[in-house]
């Protein structure tokens, strides 16, 4: 499935010619270049025919493609490329190399794929322990607020800082670096998009390159080398108080002062520095969006909507969920999945409130799904899976009881036995589907509705990582088991809450005549989208 | 000379090495119910297939044909991965789904058309070992492991059966005998193995692709873990199935008792491959040729034979 090509390009880099001359800037302070995932070595013979001073290492695990890059790379010596995977490679690195404790390696981690662990985080960890400084740049990278920069991203694994930034030492200090440009200048690739670990002992010994190369790369934060909570942001405050004082007519150390001052709260300096930058350079695009993050930041936070859904509000009010979701999603199509569809009733309503939407609904019933798909005909708007959702794939018992809306996978409990009586006796068992949410959709959904009796808390961890892209959550909690072993509101507020949503409204409160509350709908918010 | 009026297809988005005219092999079909013509350009294609590999690179998060090329006829999303249709983003689907309600939709493995376009008939899966007596007796290897792509759980698998015996590894992953398999050698290595261990990448429900087909093709036991539901497509007593991490020790002690009593082993050897001798009727040639013919529909070609006028004389 996976054919390439097994021709060097003349250039690395993807022969992106801003990164091209970053790295022209970066080979100038490095003594040793270090590659994982060196392909057919197209980047690994750049760098050997372009910095003839420089020793270079690199790995390549696939004998196709090593004997390719080992035939590419020969043009001088002191160069090799080893058959090995990142891992081996590492782990040989202290052997083939006794001096790397004074090296200042320059690194192209470049071993992520599809198929595979990457060895990321463990080469980000290795060469931030084994050098006292380097370059960590890392291919495939994700750039926060570039979406023009493609990245690499398969099943969990996703190449961004986020997923490296606790691998870093410790006791290394570092500065991250993404590209300032978005320039398209490959001739063979996309826009493929990086990040730039600088590290060191110290914040004052790793270079703002973003200074040095304004064009090419922008700082995106720092850290000092000690835990976080006692990062010295006085200190490194001190040094671009100083840098500026030098450099007063430059826009860049402006900006930057302006950052830290607002991470330090104190906005109005931030706001001085801002407008120094802009009088410099009125068209200074970073100074121009944090000028406006900050004027946002005291309105309210910048990106989100307020979360506002006019109705009755003061003590014991009765509010209905879909009302509020009328207010609440604002996409003029939105996606809505709507697990636990049964016949339809659900599906329904939302297509009669949000008439441009799409709905993908999930029933484990044959016959309900069946009835679902049939009420709504050739309807394109609706997707309908014959499965239940669930954490991870197989084939569950569903059991199905004389009320059929009460079916679930998990045992009536016999509390919701006492209750309901003969209504929950059990009529059939049948073998059923079970998806997990990532398997099914893989798009951001606005509204993800949950009726699955008792399974909510599964079907949400099915979710993985897309769970990080849903904006509103309307699902059924229990507040006693009413099925055998079934989470309740409070194992679902608390998985919720981890996950990054708030808890926005409870509805329909079923309570039972001795006054126990039993069941009702929680709906959440994800607080990436709402303020 | 083919007096029907072309079609003109374009396929965008898919995966490196795909070459428009492989969908045409992957599914004679489409040939039989309509002359095509291999569009480069998708803004004047009549029919556009586009899958999830936008730059050629998979991203589980495919790219709307219209909206990115301007394709006025009808989408075709075309998965042969684990990842979804989108049907804001095409009219109709081709993936491995097994739970989908809807016309627009075709679940069809992809090692349907990967056999075909490798040239295998389409009933090959359903030729069973004429002597599998004779063909044990040649089987020199106890296990075979031909993969690229290294999978954690997959490696571990393979390495703690081999501690029971050598599992010959002839792929990247693992590889242990000096050289790498290519498509003919796999058939040839397999049928020198007595088990094939065929575990997928992930484990998704219906995602089956080429690697267990390929074993049976290769006239040699599969172990297989991937689609839990695999034994609703093949027959449960043709292959050892791995249901997951927790059911490893077990399993392989059903290899090793299998390895040890060769009446048991060659009763797998020679089951038929499908539960009741059927293969899944969505993979069969009147399932394909319903579905094409909608698609080809929507896309202004009829593919009905047409009826014979009445004399009005």
């Amino acid at each position: 499935m996976t054919a390439r090509s097994l021709t060097p390009l003349p250039l690395g880099f993807h022969g992106d010619r801003h990164l091209l001359a970053l790295v022209d800037g970066l080979a100038q302070r490095a003594d040793l270049y270090l590659e994982t995932g060196a392909n057919v070595g197209s980047t690994l013979g750049y760098v050997a025919r372009r910095f003839r001073r420089l020793d270079c290492l690199a790995c390549e695990p696939d004998p196709e493609a090593h004997a390719v890059a080992r035939a590419h790379a020969d043009v001088r010596s002191g160069v090799s490329v080893l058959p090995l995977t990142s891992q081996d490679f590492l782990a040989a690195l202290p052997a083939l190399r006794g001096d790397l404790g004074r090296r200042t390696p320059l690194c192209w981690l470049d071993a992520h794929g599809y198929g595979f662990e990457w060895p990321l985080r463990d080469e980000v960890a290795f060469l931030t322990r084994a050098c006292p400084r380097g370059f960590l740049l890392i291919d495939d990278f994700r750039v926060p607020g570039a979406p023009a920069f493609e990245w690499d991203r398969y099943g969990d694994q996703e190449c961004r800082f986020e997923a490296v930034r606790a691998a870093i030492a410790p006791r290394a200090a570092y500065r991250l670096f993404y590209p300032r440009y978005s320039e398209h200048t490959s001739p063979w690739h996309g826009l493929r998009g990086w990040g730039l670990i600088a590290f060191g002992p110290s914040l004052a010994q790793v270079p703002r390159l973003d200074l040095e190369f304004p064009d090419l790369c922008r700082q995106e934060c720092a850290a000092e080398a000690l835990p976080l909570d006692e990062l010295d942001l006085e200190g490194e405050l001190a040094h671009l108080r100083g840098l500026t004082q030098q450099q007063s007519g430059n826009p860049e150390l402006h900006n930057a002062l302006a950052a830290l001052y607002a991470r330090l709260g104190e906005t109005h300096s931030a706001l001085a520095e801002l407008t120094r930058a802009l009088e410099l350079d009125p068209h200074h695009a970073d100074a121009g969006a944090n000028l406006k993050c900050l004027l946002e930041a005291q309105r309210g936070q910048p990106g989100k909507r307020q979360a506002v859904a006019p109705g009755p509000s003061g003590p014991a009010v009765q509010r209905y969920p879909f009302r509020d979701l009328v207010h609440l999603v604002d996409a003029p199509a939105p996606l809505i999945v709507d697990g636990g569809a049964h016949r339809g009733h659900t599906v329904a309503r939302f297509l009669e409130l949000f008439p441009q939407a799409s709905v993908v609904a999930f029933e484990p019933q044959a016959d309900a799904a069946r009835d679902l798909r049939a009420r709504f005909p050739g309807d394109p708007r609706l997707t309908v899976h014959h499965a239940a959702l669930a954490a991870e794939p197989g084939l569950l018992d569903f059991e199905r009881l004389a009320n059929d809306q009460a079916s679930s996978l998990l045992p009536v409990s016999e509390q919701n036995r006492q209750i309901h009586g003969r209504r929950l006796d059990a009529v059939a068992r049948e073998r059923v589907a079970a998806v997990p949410l990532r398997h099914a959709v893989s798009q951001p959904i606005d509204v993800l509705k949950l009726d699955l009796q008792g399974y909510e808390l599964e079907a949400l961890r099915g979710a993985g990582e897309l769970l990080a892209d849903v904006k509103l959550i309307l699902t059924e909690v229990e507040y006693l088991p009413l099925y055998a072993g079934q989470p309740l509101f409070s194992d679902i507020d608390l998985f919720l809450r981890g996950q990054g949503f708030r808890l926005f409204h409870l509805y329909s409160t079923w309570c039972h005549p001795s006054g126990q509350i039993s069941s009702g709908d929680a709906l959440y918010l994800n607080e990436r989208f709402f303020s | 000379m083919d007096q029907r009026p072309p079609l003109r297809i374009a396929c965008v988005d898919f995966w490196p090495g795909f070459e428009p005219p492989h969908l045409g092999q992957r599914h004679p079909l489409l040939h039989e119910l309509a002359r095509i013509e291999w569009s480069e350009d998708p803004a004047n294609a009549d029919l556009t297939f586009f899958s999830c590999f936008p730059e050629r690179k998979k991203d589980r998060r495919s790219r709307d044909p219209r909206s990115v090329w301007g394709c006025p006829g009808p989408r075709v999303y075309y998965s042969a991965e684990n990842i979804p249709a989108d049907f804001r983003q095409c009219d109709f689907a081709i993936t491995f789904s097994r739970t989908l309600l809807d016309e627009r939709h075709l679940r069809l493995p992809n090692y349907v058309g990967r056999m075909a376009f490798f040239g295998f008939p389409a009933d090959a899966l359903l030729d069973l070992p004429q002597d599998p007596e004779a063909l044990l007796a040649r089987k020199t290897r106890f296990a075979m492991y031909i993969q690229g792509n290294r999978v954690p759980f997959r490696e571990d698998f393979v390495q703690r059966l081999s501690r029971y015996k050598r599992v010959d590894c002839a792929g990247p992953s693992l590889n242990n005998v000096g050289f790498l398999a290519d498509r003919m050698q796999k058939f040839e290595l397999y049928r020198e193995s007595k088990f094939a261990v065929t575990f997928e990448n992930e484990s998704a429900l219906g995602y089956t692709t080429e690697k267990l087909p390929e074993a049976f093709l290769g006239q040699t036991v599969p172990i297989y873990w991937g689609d839990p539901a695999v034994t609703l497509d093949f027959n449960p007593a043709a292959l050892i199935q791995v249901a997951g991490p927790a059911d490893v020790d077990a399993a392989i002690e059903r290899i090793i008792a299998l390895d040890q009593d060769d009446d048991a082993y060659l009763r797998l050897l020679s089951a038929p491959r499908f539960p009741n001798h059927a293969p899944p009727a969505c993979t069969t040639p009147t399932a394909q040729r319903h579905f094409f013919s909608r698609l080809l529909a929507a896309a202004g070609i009829r593919t009905e034979r047409p009826r014979a006028r009445l004399a009005l004389l």
